[in-house]
């Protein structure tokens, strides 16, 4: 697990200025998310993930599976704080730093962090607001209110979700009347207008048909070459297709994580081969 | 089960496997019985609805012909007439009283310090002799006796035996006056320490200790036997004295200007005063005759009922002597109008003269007092309002007839704006609806500019803010509140916060508050205040559930984006309940002006609209509510009256406006749940 | 792990660093702006109860056996006579006791007597009366409501009488009290048919009974305690309604379909599956009840109160070929609320006038609040209890 970082490594991973940081050119090796020994209770006396370390790298996909209740969704979102929100739910043990900086840390704000570490949810969410408004909702609350400036984000962020032909002529209808897919590719817009570094994903594709499922997923690969990628899924062949690297984990505790060619066709583990065989889960 | 359903096809499958059981009348089982039982009790609904609507409706509906026919009698008596003129000195007197109470304030402003202390000194006075009553008696009576029994004893010399009595008499008063006098002295102490004896309400004093000591001092020789005035009051009294003088000097133009405004009226006070005995009368005349074919038709039944005949007979007289004889009606207002020449004569100069005592008074600016530039204010539109009073009479006094037809149209409006409720009045009753509407309104305009921002704050912070366990606790305590009877509340008022706030509002650092110092105990802000508390647990709980019913994932895309906790709740949660939060304030502002029993106790049930000249102080004046004036006036008329219909009118009125918030605050929430 | 040997990042470094002291200053200050009004709201509310607590119990309560003041809850209420008697003693009596001291001491001269009205004896009337409008209100109103709940809940389907019905419930909410006081004097006291020997002269609408002698007239019950009842009780109909399809609401639908697929009726599966568990919410919608119809004034104003009344319900009815029922349900009666109403508004304040005041505001909120803090506990007891 130790990775040890070069210092010129460290020096790539000095922050910039927000949006223009994710143009940055990135080696492969690097370290975006360090996970480090990580136990993580709901109620503060029972751990629901326990000893987990990991390391993700930049601008790629990795993939979190496993069976219901193995805490992949609950370590997704520790990774932007979204477990403060449950009162009593905190780390027990480790830390987990992102861009080198331990995310738990008093000095770090978690509204700041939620910037920089965006989220796709497992049921799409868009506001009851027009489409316009959704995708820059994440502007505004920033404070920026320059029409010319707004546009060209909406713009570029419904390009980039491959949903700028389909809603250009009508960004002032409600959001809520596109259909399944559509809305959940407007969540993505709506995440990505920010200029995230990272983009969580909470099984995206679970509440889909699948010629939707097909369109995210290929929007997933091609958001890579941009952003770093978590995702949570269920669906072991969304795993293999869009995924670089996957995670398997079981009751609380992460059992292998490696390259995801490798842990389809060659898992080191026991229960890994269980899984992905389909024996159980 | 198909073959129960395609039985007819054949006898023989007719009962089928599985045949219905019990007994069926027209087709109808028990299963059907029970359902209907069930459904015609929540017909129930409906009915009581239905029947809320008839038996408002019935009553009220009698009331626009029966309020028609009253207004043409008024009409025919000629005491529309005589009112115009009295709509003219109305005014007058209005205007010359503002004027007036502007002068004395500025008098009165001289001598402010002394008059207050002087104030003060009679309420303590009063207070001690109110606890020194019995023994103030015996006191006087032992040292009146002391004083003129010695001349008695003079002149009794020569009577041995009276002289022995007298004498006794004079001890027993000596004794008496060395008993009582101590006692009276310490029972004024006593009632000098009472702390509401030093607590002076609305005319708050604050006294130095100096002050204090030197009342104390005056009090005490309120003791009887000593004619003497305390040196310092005396002189106080003196100095108030004069120093009124010297103002009434400065101001005796003023007074002057006052005065001819004022008497500008008598001979038309005059005039009116005559043609008021003579409508009224008409009126009398025209009464007996509406109501003479009632009266003869109740004798004639209570005949037919009546057993008795001695009964009967005093009865058959008295119907006979029911004559049903057309007045003449030009006969009786001849002299109304022999009267309009006269009218025209004295307007002119009436008006001139009010015209130029008005100018002589002085600039509102130029006056010293607050209360005195309040009321020069309140002169000015008074002034506009009488020179209009006085041009509309002068129109329509000349064209008025008595026999011109009364438009309906005129006497429904005179219902839903007259602008007077007078009942019991052996002129004429008016009943105008405005004076209760514009006081409802009023009175929940204050409730909701109060109870909407805390309770939707309340609302905001429990469901979005608030810890878990505070939650817990807030939740049930609003809870608690809505529980707490109106008329608990009312009591409230009256005992606690009417007090307090009048006390409040005279705070010398306060007067700039619009409408303070506030005269009334009673008034539409306290009421106002109150109501806002019981409309707060309703706008908070269906607000809450507003909020509540936001999807979670709103929140947490939001919160993942970045935003903060409150960007979240003003950008996404707010905007999606808005629909919610206003369906909550319709029904709270519903519950607000349904409310009976706050506005009955608080709200000074003074029929009155409004005077909104006041700007936002008009909220401290008292008024009265359409749901008062039912619960006030219902019990003590007769069924079947106009009076009696009038209220009906008024629940009936009071009914369609909730109905109609209840409604719409209906639909916004049908919409909102068809959103998501 | 880190690096041991890589630079330490400077604070300005943590790219997650906090925002701008001014926004978080605002948000701050917002959310405190949010708390102080929910706060002073309860405040308010504290202050309320505490004014009537500190003035009210000592009326209540006493310090020595048995604590109560049991004169308050035995007697009715009467006028107080002050008086001061020549010796300067001052005497506060209730007026049968002035007239009982005046009798037993002749010799006494009374100085100075002061009248107040209902200031002097207990709540007694006021209490009984108050339970029974409320007792009548809640059999009538439960038994029509849940009535039209289980129709609602239970055989509802849709279409536009079920839509008018939930229409009307709704509206009917919203009615102002004192248009229910308005159409309980219309309907109950004023139209509602009796049976009577003679019909009363004003009445157009009585009939005669075959043969009897009597008639039917339609002339109203008058201010009695069964009008004020059945007004209360149509205006908590929605009220009660409303709660009892919420806990029918609440049992799961796997009951009724298990109780149908064997066999049963539907009008047994709801007697035996869905009604014994829906009791609890049931009883806690009439507490709910019980809370609201108490503290109403203006609908009994016309229908059923009155001010003064020396005996108490049960007292001195029947007899002379009258029903004791019918005497007992067509009398007025006195009312907490109403007995508040005339003690606050009606009478002239004074010092003597207080005690009366505060302690019937203090055992009526204590009262109200019982029943409330009631429903509340049941409600929340239950649905932690049940989980199905």
């Amino acid at each position: 697990m130790n990775v040890t970082m070069s210092e010129t490594q460290m020096d790539t991973l000095k922050p910039e200025s927000e949006l223009t940081s994710n143009a940055r050119p990135v080696e492969a090796g690097d370290v975006v998310i360090e996970i480090d020994d990580v136990n993580f209770s709901y109620d503060g006396n029972k751990d629901v993930l326990r000893d987990v370390s990991m390391n993700i790298a930049p601008n790629e996909v990795t993939a979190f599976i496993g069976p219901s209740g193995c805490g992949k969704t609950t370590l997704l979102r520790c990774l932007n704080r979204m477990n403060d929100l449950i009162p009593g739910a905190g780390l027990t043990k480790g830390a987990i730093r992102i861009l080198d900086t331990n995310i738990y840390d008093p000095a770090v704000d978690s509204i700041e962090l939620r910037k920089h570490v965006g989220m796709v949810f497992q049921k799409y969410n868009p506001f009851p607001k027009s489409i316009y408004e959704n995708v820059a909702y994440g502007l505004r609350i920033q404070g920026i209110r320059n029409k010319a400036m707004l546009d060209e984000v909406v713009r570029e962020s419904l390009t980039a979700a491959g949903l700028w032909e389909e809603v250009k002529d009508r960004l002032d209808s409600s959001g809520l009347g596109l259909s399944g897919g559509q809305q959940q590719r407007l969540c993505i817009a709506r995440t990505i207008a920010v200029q995230p570094k990272i983009i969580l994903m909470d099984e995206p594709c679970s509440a889909l048909d699948p010629i939707s499922t097909a369109r995210i997923e290929d929007l997933i690969t091609q958001l890579k070459t941009q952003f770093t990628i978590v995702i949570v899924t269920h669906n072991m062949q969304q795993a293999t297709r869009v995924s670089d690297k996957t995670a398997f984990f079981y009751l609380g505790e992460l059992i292998e994580m490696a390259d995801t060619t490798k842990i389809f066709s060659n898992p080191s583990m026991r229960q890994t081969e269980d899984y992905i065989s389909g024996r159980f889960g | 089960m198909s073959k129960t359903t395609d039985s007819s096809k054949t006898a023989k499958s007719k009962r089928g496997a599985f045949p219905r059981k019990g007994f069926r009348i027209f087709g109808l089982g028990l299963q059907d019985f029970i359902r209907y039982f069930f459904g015609g009790n929540a017909a129930l609904a409906i009915v009581m609805l239905v029947l809320i609507c008839i038996f408002l409706a019935m009553e009220a509906v009698w009331f626009f012909p029966q309020h028609h026919h009253e207004y043409r009698i008024y009409r025919q008596a000629g005491q529309e007439y005589v009112d115009l003129i009295g709509a003219e000195i109305d005014a007058h007197t209005r205007l010359g009283s503002s004027v007036n109470i502007a002068y004395l304030a500025e008098v009165n402003e001289s001598s402010k310090r002394e008059d207050r202390l002087i104030n003060a000194l009679m309420q303590v006075e009063t207070a001690v002799e109110n606890r020194t009553e019995r023994l103030t008696e015996r006191l006087e009576d032992a040292r009146e006796l002391i004083e003129e029994l010695p001349e008695e004893i003079e002149d009794a010399k020569d009577d041995a035996e009276e002289l022995a009595e007298l004498q006794a008499d004079l001890i027993k008063a000596q004794k008496e006056e060395q008993e009582f006098a101590p006692q009276w002295r310490k029972a004024a102490a006593e009632a000098l320490e009472l702390p509401e004896v030093w607590d002076f309400g609305v005319n708050v004093v604050k006294l130095t200790d100096n002050e204090k000591e030197t009342i104390k001092e005056a009090a005490l020789m309120a003791e009887p036997g000593f004619e003497t005035e305390h040196p310092f009051f005396a002189a106080l009294s003196e100095e108030s004295k004069q120093k009124k003088e010297v103002a009434r000097e400065r101001l005796v133009a003023f007074k002057a200007a006052v005065d001819e405004l004022r008497g500008a009226a008598s001979p038309m006070k005059t005039l009116h005063g005559e043609l008021r005995t003579i409508a009224m009368e008409n009126r009398e005349v025209l009464d007996k005759f509406e109501t003479a074919p009632a009266r003869l038709e109740a004798l004639l039944e209570g005949i037919e009922a009546t057993k008795d005949p001695e009964e009967r007979k005093r009865k058959e007289e008295m119907a006979a002597a029911v004559v049903i004889e057309t007045p003449d009606y030009v006969a009786l207002t001849k002299p109304i109008y022999e009267s309009q020449s006269k009218h025209a004569e004295l307007i002119v100069p009436f008006v001139e003269t009010v015209k130029t005592g008005w100018e002589k008074l002085p600039e509102v600016n130029s006056l010293e007092t607050k209360a005195g530039r309040a009321k020069m204010r309140t002169a000015v539109s008074d002034y506009e309002n009488f020179l209009r009073s006085t041009e509309h009479a002068t129109k329509a006094i000349p064209e008025w007839r008595h026999d011109r037809p009364m438009s309906k149209v005129k006497t429904v409006l005179a219902f839903f704006v007259g602008k007077e409720w007078v009942t019991n009045s052996s002129w004429h009753e008016f009943y105008g609806l405005l004076p209760l509407l514009s006081g409802s309104l009023c009175i929940s305009v204050v409730a909701m500019v109060l109870a909407v921002p805390f309770s939707v704050a309340a609302a905001v912070y429990v469901n979005q803010l608030a810890w878990w366990r505070e939650q817990n606790f807030i939740k049930p305590a609003l809870e608690f509140i809505q529980a707490i009877p109106s008329v608990v509340l009312g009591f409230f008022g009256i005992l606690v916060l009417g007090t307090a706030l009048r006390n409040l509002s005279h705070i010398e650092s306060l007067s700039w508050v619009p409408g303070f110092p506030m005269s009334e105990r009673l008034n539409m802000l306290t009421a106002g205040i109150l109501l806002a508390f019981m409309a707060v647990p309703t706008i908070f709980t269906l607000a809450e559930d507003a909020l509540n019913n936001v999807p979670k994932a709103f929140t947490e895309a939001s919160l993942a984006l970045g935003a903060s906790r409150l960007q979240t709740i003003f950008r996404v949660v707010m905007p999606t309940a808005v629909s919610g939060i206003i369906a909550a304030i319709l029904l709270g502002f519903g519950r607000i002006i349904g409310e009976t029993m706050v506005v009955l106790l608080v709200a000074g049930n003074k029929i009155q609209i409004p005077d909104f000249s006041a700007g936002i102080g008009v909220f401290t004046q008292p008024a009265h509510t359409m749901t008062g004036i039912i619960a006030q006036e219902l019990g003590e008329v007769d069924k079947g009256s106009l009076h009696w219909r009038a209220l009906f009118m008024v629940g009936m009125i009071l009914f369609v406006i909730s109905l109609s918030i209840n409604f719409a605050a209906q639909r916004i929430l049908k919409k909102l749940h068809q959103s998501y | 792990m880190h690096d041991i040997n890589s630079p330490v990042q400077p604070q300005s470094g943590n790219p997650f660093a906090t925002r701008s002291k001014k926004a978080k200053r605002l948000e701050a200050f917002f959310s405190l702006m949010l708390r102080l009004a929910t706060y002073f709201i309860l405040i308010c509310a504290f202050y309320v109860f505490g004014d009537i607590v500190v003035k009210g119990a000592p009326v209540v309560f006493k310090a020595e056996f048995p604590f109560v003041n049991t004169t308050f809850f035995t007697k009715s209420p009467e006028t107080l006579v002050v008086f001061e008697t020549e010796d300067g003693e001052i005497h506060q009596l209730g007026y049968r006791d002035f007239t009982a001291f005046k009798d037993a001491n002749p010799g006494v001269e009374i100085v100075k007597e002061n009248t107040h009205s209902y200031s002097a004896g207990g709540i007694l009337g006021p209490l009984v009366g108050t339970a029974l409008l409320t007792l009548i209100c809640i059999t009538v109103a439960l038994f029509i409501g849940l009535a039209a709940a289980i129709f609602l809940n239970e055989y509802s389907g849709k279409g536009g009488y079920m839509d008018a019905i939930r229409l009307a419930i709704l509206n009917l909410a919203g009615v102002p009290s004192i248009v229910f006081g308005l159409f309980g004097l219309g309907l109950f006291c004023l139209f509602f048919p009796v049976i009577v020997s003679e019909a009363n002269l004003r009445t157009d609408l009585a009939f005669e009974i075959f043969g009897s002698g009597k008639y039917l007239a339609f002339q109203g019950w008058g201010t009695s305690l069964l009008a004020g009842g059945l007004t209360l009780a149509v205006m908590i109909l929605p009220v009660i309604i409303t709660a009892c399809e919420e806990s029918l609401k609440a049992i799961p639908q796997g009951f009724r379909e298990a109780s149908l697929a064997l066999g049963a009726t539907k009008w047994q599966s709801i007697r035996t599956a869905v009604l014994p568990y829906a009791f609890p919410g049931m009883l806690t919608a009439s507490i709910l009840g019980v809370t609201r119809v108490a503290g109403e004034t203006a609908p009994i104003m016309f229908t059923a109160a009155l001010a003064h009344k020396d005996k108490l319900p049960w007292q001195d009815i029947g007899g002379e070929g009258r029903s004791a029922v019918f005497d007992f349900f067509s009398q007025s009666v006195q009312a907490l609320p109403y007995h508040i109403y005339t003690v606050s508004a009606k009478i002239p304040q004074s010092e003597y006038t207080k005690p009366m005041q505060y302690g019937s505001v203090f055992v009526f909120m204590l009262l109200v609040m019982i029943f409330s803090a009631l429903s509340v506990y049941m409600r929340v007891h239950y649905r932690s209890k049940v989980k199905w």
